[in-house]
């Protein structure tokens, strides 16, 4: 268990790793912007046109991106505790399949951004309400009912949402798929996701060591002075809101969640109160770079940050499944 | 809370499993320094009757008073100062060192945002020596065996440091050297202060280390006094569903199977 010096020391070190990560999302791309450059078009004192590709192109999407990537990764971590089980994610667990099928039926109908967003939303706590409801049964989740709805439900929400696909006129196909595949090029405000964030984090911040004992098991925690009932709903309806959240604003983006707690909790051990912060820092950097990739590797093509993050996400979770398979005796 | 206000009392508790009965109308006071025997048959319900004085499942009526107070008023970090309790054993999931695994018994110790001091990890640690585990204390939980893994769960339990221990079946998976250790420890653990009530399947550690017992016949009824008067070979033959025989050579009394 690190102690709480350590803690921030680790903290402080994953913030400067962003901050980088921010620096070169601003400054890579179609255009160069020199850092020198990029500062003063911060600033606002630049009037120039890659001044104004720097604050009002690149800055709102990679805060977008940063927000994403942090909101996936804390909501990944906390599903983790709240099933016991380190291959949750908002992806696996079928989330992401519900926003998906809510963004395409509100594009599919023609409707406007704000209802895609409203209707991503809806999608997600429906399914994420659908996989927990039907799996709670006798009180606790167990592992594998749960993972198996999580995989219908995903299954089902795919087949709904080809359906759609396959009957819609040709020129909303392509907002259709972008959408479905992750992107954050028509990124709206950054400041809903960030904000989103900042709650979810500062809310789950105060509780994080109720959750180390969770994750030992509901019985002992409560047995140990954890409220678990309480607990667990505040979880789950953080996670669920963390997820929408990320969703919504950039499609659906898979394995951050699953990959980057785990990378965390193997660096620096199962400790919740580092856990959470340091996964929303650096499931956001992770991401930021991600999409920084995205839109620079085959430019000016650019490609959906979710197949990027899920190139790499699918080896990584099968690499961790059979890991797991082998520790079980 | 003075001396005098029991450590827990049931009042009229009905426990049932589905429509099995557990107990009717069990009453009983047990004060510091007792140690209670809970004996029956698998499937009587001993724990689920230990949960429900533990607070994690609830009775179907009556009452468990912790010091004179319900669970409800306690609120779960007070009643984890005053009440531990040993599960069977649990799964991890996630990989933790055994350090860091006792350490979580001083959770209902700490506030909000506390840290474990150095002050839990010597407790911590201490606990660990005591059941013989001190040289594992960077080891994985996962790596361990089911006996040693039981001896971290008791090491967790003593560092929580409760007045009322609730330990369902203590001697699992431990070999008898460490079944012996581990009841000895919680007779002169905690002395005089403490209470523990324990899930046993062997009459004869009932009779050594507890003051009282309670059998559960499985059909709702109880049987609940002092060892020397409940633990007799016909009440075990009666709660077994098998003949059992007394043997004893002038120390301790055993019962065997016949």
């Amino acid at each position: 268990m690190p102690n709480r010096r350590r803690a921030l020391l680790i903290l402080f070190g994953l913030s400067v790793l962003a901050l980088f990560g921010l620096a070169h999302a601003l400054a890579v791309g179609s255009v160069t912007v020199a850092p020198a450059q990029v500062v003063s078009a911060l600033l606002g004192q630049d009037g120039s046109v890659s001044a104004e590709i720097v604050r009002s192109l690149r800055l709102p999407r990679a805060l977008g991106g940063f927000a994403c990537g942090g909101l996936l990764a804390l909501a990944g971590a906390l599903l983790q505790v709240l099933l016991r089980n380190p291959l949750a994610d908002p992806y696996v667990l079928g989330i992401s399949g519900g926003a998906g099928l809510g963004a395409v039926a509100a594009i599919f109908f023609g409707l406007g951004a704000a209802a895609i967003n409203g209707f991503a939303f809806a999608g997600a706590l429906g399914a994420m309400a659908t996989v927990f409801g039907l799996s709670h049964g006798d009180g606790s989740w167990t592992q594998t009912r749960l993972l198996l709805t999580g995989v219908i439900v995903a299954a089902g929400c795919g087949a709904a949402t080809a359906l759609l696909l396959s009957i819609a006129p040709e020129h909303k196909l392509h907002i259709m798929l972008f959408w479905l595949m992750g992107d954050l090029s028509q990124t709206n405000d950054p400041l809903v996701p960030l904000s989103v964030l900042c709650a979810v984090l500062f809310l789950c911040l105060p509780y994080a060591r109720e959750l180390n004992l969770l994750a030992r098991g509901s019985e002992s925690a409560q047995v140990l002075g954890v409220a678990v009932k309480r607990l667990r709903l505040g979880v789950f309806l953080a996670a669920s809101v963390a997820t929408a959240a990320a969703v919504t604003h950039a499609g659906s983006i898979g394995f951050i969640g699953l990959i980057v707690p785990h990378l965390i909790r193997l660096a620096t051990g199962n400790d919740q109160r580092l856990l959470l912060p340091a996964s929303a820092l650096v499931g956001g950097t992770l991401l930021m770079f991600a999409d920084t990739l995205a839109r620079t590797v085959v430019a000016p093509q650019q490609l959906p940050v979710g197949v990027l993050t899920a190139l790499i996400g699918v080896p990584v979770f099968l690499f961790l499944l059979a890991r797991e398979q082998g520790t079980r005796r | 809370m003075s001396a005098a206000v029991p450590v827990i009392e049931a009042r009229d508790l009905v426990v049932g499993i589905g429509n099995r009965n557990v107990c009717r109308d069990l009453n009983f006071v047990l004060n510091a320094g007792e140690r209670l025997a809970v004996l029956g048959q698998n499937g009587a319900g001993k724990s689920t009757l230990l949960s429900v004085l533990a607070g994690l499942r609830e009775a179907q009526s009556g009452q468990v008073l912790l010091r004179g107070a319900t669970y409800a008023q306690l609120r779960p970090r007070k009643s984890a100062l005053i009440r531990g309790w040993l599960g069977q054993q649990a799964v991890d999931t996630f990989a933790s060192t055994v350090l860091d695994a006792v350490l979580v018994g001083r959770h209902p110790h700490l506030a909000r945002w506390d840290w474990e001091s150095k002050d839990d990890t010597e407790i911590a640690r201490r606990a660990l020596a005591t059941v013989g585990m001190g040289d594992f204390e960077r080891r994985d939980l996962r790596s361990l065996s089911g006996g040693e893994r039981q001896r971290v769960a008791i090491a967790t339990l003593l560092a929580q440091a409760p007045q009322l221990y609730l330990l369902d079946e203590p001697t699992t998976h431990l070999d008898l050297r460490h079944q012996i250790e581990t009841l000895r420890l919680f007779e002169s653990h905690g002395g005089e202060r403490v209470a523990s009530i324990m899930v046993l399947h062997e009459p004869g550690l009932a009779l050594r280390f507890c003051s009282r017992a309670l059998l559960l016949f499985g059909d709702g009824s109880v049987a609940h006094g002092t060892c020397q008067e409940v633990l007799t070979s016909g009440a075990l033959t009666k709660l077994y569903g098998y003949p059992m025989r007394e043997i004893g050579d002038g120390l301790h009394r055993w019962f065997i199977p016949c």
